[in-house]
């Protein structure tokens, strides 16, 4: 195995890990992929590589002192971007924690004498059925928690959620309001929303809503915009299943 | 020849030298198994079950006994000690990761999701964070991940699983290394870091997004880098002074107990050394320049960035303290174990379990430091991890105390570190016995694991283990969608950093995924007295103004239940407003037909109240 193929392997990551940062939508799991190895392993691995070329630290040394050195790195990093007119940005983060690494695998390689021992192997035939067995394992694993568990307090638990607001019109200076409707989980039910002022009915407006539907009612006049004038209020009201209203009311100013 | 000298001498800790990896292959199959298990237990637990309980112990308990039964082996070989660690390392991490796997709900991860937040959103540091103040002030685990988050583009959740799973390999490692180079003989290193995740912060509290689960870490390759830097391991001194000192830098800006404690530690560590060469004539490895280097950029940091960390601290090391002395006197009775704050009481078994555990614990430390005596007095080092051993039986008696339970639980993560291998000295001198390998394996294995699970039960709340039923004013089981909902109405609608005020936990997801700026008593305001003192006049609106509040959130079941935390709103609520067993809901009404206070939100359980018009 060629002495420096780990740094050009490091350095080839740096770069791909720069391209993709760029390029790729934001969401992307290959972004992860090569993002995770670009802040906390790549630039300890760089340092470890200029201050031990001959290896002669052990791998599972290396590859610990590879974490810790990148976390000091990232970190140090992340305060001197913070603190110039940059900040803590996607191209200053890609730019200071790739340049270093490059740079770092530079050095490296450089300082790599040409008689250098071979690497440790650190995935050796034998290994190869543990980390097929745990991975095979882990993914039946992921499956069943899928299926028993996904998340309590990121699912609705029983109840359907409806969400009623009502807020001033920023946009106009007439007191009027906006009301929205957010609907979680229901599936086409029928709502009828209320909206009066005092004694005095301002609309009632039936409403279809269906799965995680929104809307938006931008332009709720006031009828009454006197001083002392009775606050606004908005009831939406479901058909069937669905027992309890939602109310709200804004006070005119 | 001590092994000491062996790794002054070869630099390569003795193991058992043929390649093997089938003990490997068998904790790879069986750990899935448990976390299956473990899995199951959660979905029936969180649909209110009871058989999630025992299958929960039944996963947790395979994950850790494959690794026991393997590591009891004197067979086993270093790489395969190793991989068998970080697997279970991981495995035990995935048990907390299962309890919430789509998104952060933990307490402290709310605390510290603010702060992220910020960082995500200013590109800068330091921004004001209303739920844990002293957070900002220790950006370093919010750095990293905040970093991963730009390259890559993740979600805060996603990013921050990756940054703790980064973190709790290098904590297996650091311990294992550390461990490694001080035991004799060293294979003891690799049961000694399997005892320390019977830690009971390991599984659930420093498997967070906190700032502690990082600092860790990097606090322990502090130790193993320095251990070999004193052995000039491979001739790189240099390297491994170094290695050990950024990593040391590292964490004093990531969180300020682990800092103090490592940098104590240190200053033992070097001050030992100097008495031990000036009393022993063989000559001893040196101590470094890199702890004067931590003992300074602690100093630095504590001087210039983050003095408001005394006044964090200090008062709750000085009421621990005080509630301590009077117990002592018969002043004060004592808290009650295995029981919460509402008096439920853990089952039986799980205090049997606890109780014997910590019972073990106490009759192996004289064994276990009487073994590092007879093989390590010698060495500074040993000092310093019998010494920290030797806490073990103070921090215990701080969770007899309310204000020292908190105490007395974090320093745990701390005083196992030397306590795992004053533990495995005395689990060495039970190998050795002339008993048949057989039944030596048959009784140290399961005090192995009774000292892990009672590590569990002593490190988590029985209602917050394992996924439960939605119950109001509970800390983590009071998080369900429509709080979340709530918040992330607040943040889009409202916009972020708007004054508001709330419950406790509705609080915590207000200030994490909602982005708002809380209103607590940080900011002199009595929020108690504004949501449950009588009725609504004059002193709620005083309070209103004091705080500059603009909104509050109202949670309608909070009436009808009691808080398994304690307290809805804040921790001495009770000692102003006595509202006998549950909350009146007329209480909750108070902000309903107030001229002037708009109820602008409303799903049904929640609502967000306008009071700016107060303010006018």
């Amino acid at each position: 195995m060629p002495v420096a193929r780990p740094l050009t392997i490091s350095s080839a990551a740096v770069v791909v890990a720069i391209l993709v940062g760029s390029i790729v939508p934001s969401l992307s799991v290959i972004r992860l992929l090569v993002g995770v190895p670009l802040i906390m392993i790549l630039p300890g691995y760089a340092l470890v590589s200029i201050f031990d070329p001959q290896r002669e630290l052990g791998v599972v040394e290396r590859f610990a002192a590879s974490i810790a050195l990148s976390v000091f790195v990232t970190i140090a990093a992340g305060m001197a971007l913070a603190a110039s007119p940059v900040g803590i940005s996607q191209t200053g983060a890609l730019l200071a924690v790739g340049a270093f690494t490059l740079l770092a695998n530079a050095i490296g390689m450089k300082r790599q004498p040409v008689a250098v021992r071979a690497p440790e192997p650190i995935l050796s035939r034998p290994l190869v059925v543990p980390v097929v067995v745990a991975a095979l394992s882990l993914a039946g694993m992921l499956v069943v928690n899928g299926v028993t568990i996904g998340n309590a307090a990121f699912r609705p638990s029983g109840r359907e959620l409806i969400q009623l607001w009502m807020l001033p019109d920023a946009q106009r200076d007439d007191g009027g309001v906006r009301i929205g409707v957010d609907t979680r989980i229901t599936t086409g039910s029928k709502f009828t929303l209320e909206v009066w002022q005092g004694s005095e009915v301002a609309s009632d407006t039936p409403l279809t809503m269906g799965s995680g539907s929104s809307m938006l009612f931008p332009r709720t006049p006031l009828i009454d915009t006197t001083g002392t004038a009775p606050p606004l209020e908005a009831r939406l009201n479901a058909a069937g299943g669905f027992t309890r209203s939602r109310h709200v009311t804004w006070w005119p100013r | 020849m001590s092994d000491f000298a062996v790794i002054l001498k070869r630099g390569v800790p003795s193991y058992a030298s043929m390649d093997s990896w089938w003990r490997l292959t068998i904790v790879a199959s069986v750990l899935p198994f448990g976390l299956v298990l473990v899995s199951l237990a959660n979905g029936l637990s969180s649909r209110g079950s009871q058989w999630g309980v025992p299958l929960f112990w039944t996963g947790m308990i395979v994950i850790f006994a494959a690794a026991a039964i393997c590591l009891w082996s004197r067979q086993v070989t270093r790489r395969e000690a190793v991989g068998i660690l970080v697997l279970t390392g991981l495995a035990l991490y995935s048990a907390k990761v299962l309890h919430s796997p789509a998104g952060l709900t933990g307490y402290d991860e709310l605390l510290h999701y603010g702060t992220l937040d910020d960082i995500i959103a200013t590109e800068r540091l330091f921004a004001e964070n209303s739920l844990l103040p002293i957070s900002p002030y220790y950006p370093g685990l919010e750095i990293v991940t905040a970093m991963l988050i730009k390259v890559s583009g993740g979600q805060i959740f996603l990013s921050a699983l990756l940054v703790i799973a980064l973190a709790k390999v290098l904590m297996v490692l650091g311990v294992f290394l550390f461990f490694e180079r001080i035991a004799e003989p060293p294979r003891l290193a690799a049961l000694g870091t399997l005892m320390y995740m019977a830690c009971p912060s390991f599984v659930f509290f420093d498997s967070m997004h906190a700032y502690e689960s990082l600092a860790l870490p990097l606090a322990a390759f502090c130790l193993f880098a320095y251990r070999a830097a004193q052995l000039n391991e491979g001739n790189k001194r240099l390297f491994l002074n170094a290695a050990g000192t950024l990593s040391g830098v590292a964490a004093v800006a990531t969180h300020h107990v682990t800092s103090f404690i490592l940098i104590a530690a240190l200053l033992l560590w070097t001050v030992l050394t100097v008495v031990f060469k000036a009393i022993h004539s063989e000559r001893l490895p040196g101590g470094g320049w890199g702890p004067v280097v931590i003992v300074g950029a602690g100093a630095a940091w504590l001087l210039t960035v983050a003095s408001a960390v005394v006044g964090y601290l200090w008062p709750h090391a000085v009421s621990a303290m005080r509630e301590m002395s009077k117990i002592l006197s018969g002043e004060a009775a004592s808290r009650r174990l295995f029981e919460s704050n509402v008096g439920i009481s853990a089952p039986i078994l799980e205090r049997v379990a606890g109780l014997a555990s910590a019972g073990i614990i106490a009759a192996c430390i004289p064994i276990g430091l009487w073994y590092l005596w007879r093989h390590q007095r010698t060495h500074p080092v040993a000092w310093v991890l019998a010494l920290g051993a030797s806490a073990y039986p103070f921090m215990m008696a701080l969770r007899f105390t309310r204000n020292g339970w908190d105490i007395g639980s974090r320093a745990m993560a701390f005083i196992y570190i030397p306590l795992a291998l004053v533990l495995v000295g005395a689990a060495e001198l039970m190998r050795n016995s002339r008993f048949p390998a057989l039944k030596r394996t048959a009784v140290a294995v399961p005090v192995i694991v009774v000292i892990f699970v009672g590590g569990v039960i002593a490190g988590s709340n029985p209602s917050t283990r394992m996924p439960r039923p939605y119950r109001a004013g509970s800390g983590e089981l009071s998080i369900d969608a429509e709080t979340i909902a709530a918040a992330s109405w607040a943040r889009t609608v409202l916009g972020p950093n708007n004054r508001i005020a709330a419950d406790a936990t509705n609080a915590s997801i207000l200030g994490s995924y909602g982005g708002q700026r809380v209103v607590t008593s940080a900011d002199d305001v009595s929020i108690t007295g504004l949501f449950l003192s009588p009725g609504y006049g004059r002193y709620q609106d005083s309070l209103i103004k004091q705080g500059r509040i603009n909104y509050v959130l109202v949670d309608r079941r909070l009436a009808g239940t009691l808080p398994l935390s304690g307290f809805f709103y804040e921790k001495w609520e009770k000692e102003i407003v006595d509202y006998d067993t549950m909350l009146d809901p007329e209480t909750l009404d108070r902000f309903d037909g107030i001229e002037g206070v708009s109820r602008i939100y409303d799903s049904g359980n929640i609502q967000i109240y306008d009071v700016s018009g107060v303010l006018e």
